[in-house]
């Protein structure tokens, strides 16, 4: 149902942008850069975890040197596609534009996200603990009773 | 840095929080001059539907039968109003009262909006799965759970079609549009780094190599342990 739903919401903006009702935007151009910076922001949040995690004993330096090289892959891809002119409309064509803008639009999308987290799940976790159920037989029971005759 | 254990670095983190704070709170210039103090306004904005939910989620759901820190049980249907309330609060800014300063409309809302409605959709949508295939008898829950997934999903054609009072229809399927690209980005170049991310531990795990054996006890040691058993299991037999 979920994915029906998120591909009648793609099917919708299709057919509007077929029909040019839709401004003009590259999605495919917003996809790879959200994907790259992504990339980015998350092995460089990686790499500052690992280093506040990082200790005399742990052996840690495949991740750190690993996290760090990979965001500096990622910007680096990034500088390189929007030099080969692959940029986001709207915002000014140098790297550093385009980047902080990506930037920004993926904080704003992940804060969405946290939201709809929250929300859904918090909601959710209310209706659930919130059942009445009849109290546990076993608990009027007494306990360490070993003096019962019956035994 | 700020949840290190190591004291020297947790106040490291500490302080350039704090400095991060100060930065933002002594910007000289008002956030409409730049993209991204519109984005702290955007925030700012929200505080309160955010803060109305967060509360009216806490009281409600301390206020239910649960035996951690209940609540008295009047509370609960205060909690569910304050729910209500932030949602409304969040149709009311979304139809009449766009945020905005001086006159400006914040260019980040319609961006937040369609991306806050399809994660709606996508995971209240997965939320009612899960609660009926792990739940017992969560019938009830489930419905709910679908109905705000397909209440997003209406609410979001509602805005493609007919838009607002300030907006076009063609900025909100625009902003849409882009919002698929962003989100289907990111959770592309998210997963692909997590994933390189399992690999460099894996790496790292692979290169550590068996560890060394262990000598066994000297005489010393032997004696040493045979007095400690001794101690204490002395009178057990």
């Amino acid at each position: 149902m979920v994915l029906g739903l998120v591909i009648l919401v793609f099917i919708a903006n299709i057919h509007l942008e077929v029909r040019g009702e839709v401004e003009s935007v590259d999605i495919s151009s917003r996809f790879v850069h959200s994907a790259i910076i992504s990339f980015t922001m998350v092995n460089g949040a990686l790499f500052m975890i690992t280093l506040a995690l990082s200790h005399k004993h742990a052996k840690l330096i495949e991740q750190a040197l690993g996290t760090i090289l990979a965001a500096v892959a990622g910007v680096l891809i990034f500088g390189l596609l929007v030099d080969s002119g692959m940029t986001v409309a709207g915002v000014a064509t140098d790297v550093w534009s385009q980047f902080s803008m990506g930037g920004i639009r993926i904080i704003i999308v992940g804060f969405a996200i946290l939201l709809a987290f929250g929300a859904s799940f918090g909601l959710l976790l209310t209706l659930v603990t919130g059942r009445e159920t009849p109290p546990d037989p076993l608990l009027e029971l007494e306990s360490a009773s070993f003096d019962n005759e019956d035994e | 840095m700020a949840i290190a254990t190591e004291r020297i670095r947790r106040i490291g983190g500490c302080a350039l929080l704090v400095l991060i704070a100060i930065a933002l709170i002594g910007h000289p210039e008002r956030l409409d001059t730049s993209i991204e103090g519109w984005s702290l306004h955007l925030l700012i904005s929200l505080i309160g539907p955010i803060t109305a939910l967060l509360f009216g989620i806490w009281f409600a759901l301390f206020s239910g039968p649960i035996p951690v820190a209940p609540m008295p049980r009047n509370v609960r249907p205060f909690g569910f109003a304050l729910m209500i309330l932030s949602l409304f609060w969040f149709c009311w800014m979304l139809f009449e009262s766009r945020p905005e300063i001086d006159g400006t409309h914040n260019p980040w809302w319609q961006h937040l909006t369609t991306s806050l409605l399809t994660a709606m959709i996508i995971i209240a949508g997965f939320a009612a799965a899960f609660v009926l295939v792990m739940g017992d008898e969560r019938m009830k829950e489930s419905a709910i759970m679908s109905i705000l997934s397909l209440s997003s999903f209406l609410l979001l054609i509602y805005l493609l079609a007919e838009g607002t009072t300030s907006d076009d229809p063609v900025f909100w399927r625009s902003a849409s549009w882009g919002a698929l690209g962003d989100l289907a980005g990111m959770l592309f170049g998210g997963g692909f780094a997590l994933m390189l991310f399992v690999t460099f531990v894996w790496l790292g795990e692979k290169r550590m190599g068996v560890p060394d054996e262990v000598e066994p006890l000297s005489i010393d040691e032997t004696t040493r342990v045979k007095e400690i058993l001794k101690e204490n299991l002395e009178g057990e037999a």
